[in-house]
């Protein structure tokens, strides 16, 4: 499975920083082709480590257990943390994914009033 | 994810390209490296009856070097210039340029007379060339002329081209003794378009400093001036050419500019 929680890791990533479907004012979709819709490549997935921690299931005859994309779980809540903890001495906090240039942007000008008011 | 049927030909000289050309000025299409032309024919974005395919045609191949700069055939690839298999006359920015194009499959085809006359905006060779002040040399049914890069890109996709009209070959000054280049592109990804490109050109010498900012709406914004613009100036000239954008866009594109002229000075 180790090549399930590998991609699903990277699927995780893409749902923090990249993939994305939008629709202008008038609902036609932006991202129809991959030359529009973003994913995670080679270069912005890291070398991933995968330690497996097993403990049996008591309601299956083996102990065995289903597995899916279980590694798409952890990079989302990870690196929006990990944002939100850098932008934390501006006051500024990311809440939508993905989490893109333009969205951190928006983050830090909305907090600047704020900042500057307290 | 097809292109519609459309006819292929390979002439074997310039001039059979211009009469095919401009004889259907409506239905034909140049093709050189086919990087940007052919998705969007497998889009459907674009659907010419008639692809002429220019690539091998000589008067489009070779590179000549001059003391004041270099001749580069328009079909020379991006990887060409990235291997330094051609004369820098920049001081090796044209390589370093040439390496972050795309990714390498696309630089093996691609070519810099391709891209400049696909003239998307946010194509590096667009910007680079009029930051450097490259010329353009065009042939057509008229004739041969010599276009500067500045004049010749005239928009988003749109460029000085007439029917018929071919782009033979890229003129590269020497950059001056003692001049700076800067480059800085901001992409999401290594490999995609730019959404922001910054080139800043600084001839102390010769009183030039020229700042570029590429990947815009339209055409880039060129301000050429005696030194260093004032932040004031910048943002407004940014303002003023790169209808559009919103703040943020601006925010990116100053960013790319910035980082650039540090590069530079």
């Amino acid at each position: 499975v180790d090549g399930q929680v590998l991609g699903g890791t990277a699927q995780g990533i893409g749902t923090a920083l990249y993939e994305e479907m939008l629709y202008d004012a008038a609902g036609q979709p932006q991202a129809s082709t991959l030359a529009d819709y973003m994913l995670p490549g080679a270069t912005e997935v890291p070398g991933i480590e995968i330690l497996h921690m097993e403990t049996f299931s008591p309601y299956t005859r083996f102990g065995q257990k289903g597995i899916g994309e279980g590694g798409a779980i952890g990079p989302p809540a990870a690196i929006a943390n990990a944002v939100n903890d850098a932008l934390k001495g501006l006051g500024a906090e990311v809440c939508d994914l993905p989490i893109t240039p333009r969205r951190v942007l928006q983050a830090i000008r909305a907090a600047q009033p704020k900042a500057a008011a307290e | 994810v097809k292109p519609a049927p459309f006819d292929y030909a390979r002439p074997t000289s310039l001039a059979e390209a211009i009469s095919l050309l401009a004889s259907a000025p409506e239905e034909a299409r140049a093709l050189a490296g086919g990087q940007s032309l052919g998705p969007m024919l497998n889009l459907r974005l674009a659907r010419p009856q008639l692809l002429v395919d220019l690539r091998r045609l000589p008067e489009l191949n070779g590179v000549r070097e001059e003391t004041g700069g270099v001749w580069l055939g328009a079909a020379t690839t991006h990887a060409a210039i990235e291997d330094g298999r051609t004369p820098d006359p920049t001081r090796g920015n044209l390589a370093k340029i040439a390496s972050a194009i795309a990714y390498r499959a696309v630089r093996n085809r691609g070519t810099i007379g391709g891209s400049l006359s696909h003239a998307d905006p946010a194509a590096d060779w667009v910007t680079a060339m009029i930051a450097l002040g490259a010329d353009v040399l065009i042939t057509g049914p008229k004739g041969v002329r010599r276009v500067a890069a500045a004049d010749f890109i005239r928009g988003a996709f749109r460029t000085d081209l007439k029917p018929g009209e071919v782009l033979t070959a890229v003129w590269i000054p020497r950059l001056a003794e003692g001049a700076q280049f800067g480059w800085y592109k901001i992409c999401r990804k290594p490999g995609e378009f730019a959404t922001a490109i910054g080139a800043v050109l600084i001839d102390s010498k010769n009183g030039l400093h020229r700042s570029v900012m590429g990947a815009v709406s339209g055409r880039p914004v060129i301000l050429d001036l005696a030194q260093a613009p004032e932040p004031d100036r910048l943002t407004e000239a940014l303002a003023a050419g790169t209808a559009g954008l919103d703040d943020i866009d601006l925010q990116v594109h100053a960013t790319a500019l910035r980082r650039a002229e540090r590069i530079a000075a």
